[in-house]
């Protein structure tokens, strides 16, 4: 379903529930000029496609690894100075997706707004204009939307209503075109109704539900698996140059057919379902 | 009741989160990002000690009141909905955040702060090729609007105390005085209050709203704190020592961090 060029949000919200097997499957599929709009806090998911150089424009207010540190990979590309950075805060980008979500035009920020530079950075997306009922300056983001956004979860019955503790995701699912549901477990429609008050992901938005275990690794997945800290500061330390990075590509994407092979390289017994317990 | 003894040996997270805990008062509400170890652990120890009605969530992993009782590496972590009270997505707490009066207090940092405790998390130099990319401004805007701020550091050095941030992602008192007013911060939201930092702590002066020394932490002194800022801060006549923690505080840290985070997190 993703197509080069195409404009694709990544859920998560900083390490946890990031849709990352999907991204490496992006990565396998060699997907060009990709606009990647990721979670607000975003980590791994985003960092690997703008390593292995499937995006040309990145909408970002975070790009880091959780509490291991920086994002090697957008760190290196930005520092070149060969990636497109649409720079937003936290509040910007997410009321321009909800503004797409919601149908509206535009969506306002608090008063103050203009004291934070990325409204000067980024005069495209951050306007000032006259609240038209008190004559006061006010700044407003237009809706942003994704053609696809892809979500990772714990939970999600066959018809794409998905349970996750929410952080972007629920804003992320109203705001894009078409909207793909990987899970840990594809649960009955009675496992739903059961607990639909945790429901956050509206089925009706969601194209297609993919079950895909581990599918947040190296990150965690709340209530399945802690993140893998081993992991994550191993793809830190390769994402700090090119070359070292293609070797890590080479071993853990290009190198595995598949999401299963990968899991088998990583480790089942000795790494994965040691990180169920803690 | 015990009489209050302060400890001899502690390490500069806990001290950090001593002073900053007792600035926090019952019934108040705050907000924590993610790498903050630090202010979750005064939230805690607050609510331990004398403010037991204090609440807190933390955006990241959107737990309100969170009982879980360990320190973690992260506060994104989800186990922070251990003995939640309610959960609170970003988009809510975007909406809180806006709040007139939902919100006491937060802590923020950045890579870079300023003389009037501007914070940067962006980038240095040039937009299109920075010298230096940071993770990106993220929640530090809403020290635009938020009543409290409370800026904490894990270094104390020249490259992150600079003259002036050349990117404000979290607003201080931007160019000076009235600098807030000019561009539209809402009069409620009075700007960042204390600066805390492994080896001391700042507020700012009030005419001048200069970043000021306040305390030193015992162990170091006023030149040494001097000799580490890109600036040169407002200091004062005399400087006092910053109190140490007490025994009661510190048992409580220590069973807190049972893995022994804080020591780590400084160094």
């Amino acid at each position: 379903m993703v197509k080069n060029g195409m404009m694709l949000g990544l859920g998560g919200g900083h390490s946890r529930e990031s849709p990352n097997a999907f991204a490496r499957e992006l990565v396998r599929m060699g997907v060009k000029d990709l606009t990647l709009i990721p979670t607000n806090s975003s980590a791994y998911q985003a960092d690997i496609l703008l390593g292995a150089g499937c995006v040309k424009t990145l909408y970002m207010s975070y790009v880091g690894l959780d509490y291991i540190g920086a994002a090697p990979n957008f760190r290196r590309l930005a520092e070149s100075g060969t990636l497109n950075i649409i720079e937003f805060d936290e509040m910007g980008l997410l009321r321009g997706l909800k503004a797409a979500g919601a149908g509206v035009r535009f969506f306002p920020l608090p008063d103050g707004m203009r004291a934070v530079d990325v409204v000067r950075a980024n005069p495209d997306f951050y306007k000032e204009v006259v609240d038209p009922f008190t004559g006061e300056k006010v700044v407003v983001v237009p809706p942003i939307t994704p053609d696809i956004a892809v979500l990772h979860v714990a939970r999600c019955d066959a018809y794409g209503n998905a349970r996750e503790l929410g952080f972007t995701d629920g804003i992320m699912h109203m705001a894009a075109k078409k909207v793909i549901v990987t899970t840990e477990e594809i649960v009955s429609l009675e496992d739903t109704q059961a607990n639909y008050k945790e429901v956050t992901i509206l089925g009706r938005f969601v194209e297609a539900v993919v079950e895909v275990p581990y599918g947040g690794h190296p990150g965690p997945c709340s209530g399945c698996y802690q993140l893998d800290e081993e992991h994550l500061r191993e793809y830190q330390q390769a994402g700090k140059n090119e070359t070292t990075f293609k070797a890590y590509l080479d071993k853990y994407v290009y190198g595995c057919k598949n999401h299963e092979e990968y899991l088998q390289k990583i480790g089942i017994a000795n790494r994965l379902l040691k990180l169920k317990y803690y | 009741m015990f009489e209050s003894v302060h400890a001899k040996d502690y390490y500069p997270g806990e001290i950090m989160a001593a002073f900053l805990s007792r600035d926090l008062k019952d019934g108040e509400l705050g907000v924590i990002g993610t790498f903050s170890q630090i202010p979750w652990l005064a939230c805690r120890l607050a609510q331990a000690t004398h403010a037991p009605s204090l609440w807190f969530f933390c955006g990241p992993s959107a737990a309100m009141n969170s009982k879980f009782d360990k320190l973690l590496w992260s506060v994104g972590d989800y186990r922070m909905h251990v003995g939640a009270e309610s959960r609170v997505s970003l988009d809510t707490v975007m909406d809180l955040q806006g709040h007139p009066w939902f919100i006491d207090f937060g802590f923020y940092g950045g890579f870079q702060i300023d003389k009037y405790g501007n914070l940067n998390m962006a980038y240095i130099g040039d937009q299109k090729k920075p010298k230096f990319r940071g993770p990106g401004t993220i929640g530090t805007m809403a020290t635009a609007w938020l009543n409290r701020v409370y800026i904490f550091t894990l270094a104390h050095s020249p490259r992150l105390f600079v003259d002036k941030v050349p990117f404000v992602s979290g607003p201080g008192f931007l160019d000076g005085p009235g600098g807030r007013e000019k561009f539209g911060c809402p009069p409620r939201a009075r700007g960042p209050r204390y600066v805390v930092t492994p080896i001391a702590v700042f507020d700012f002066e009030e005419e001048t709203k200069l970043m000021r020394l306040k305390s030193v932490h015992p162990g170091h002194t006023v030149e040494e704190v001097k000799s580490r800022m890109g600036f040169a801060p407002v200091i004062p006549a005399k400087v006092p020592e910053t109190e140490p923690p007490t025994v009661e505080e510190l048992v409580f840290m220590r069973d807190f961090d049972r893995d022994g985070i804080l020591p780590q997190l400084i160094q």
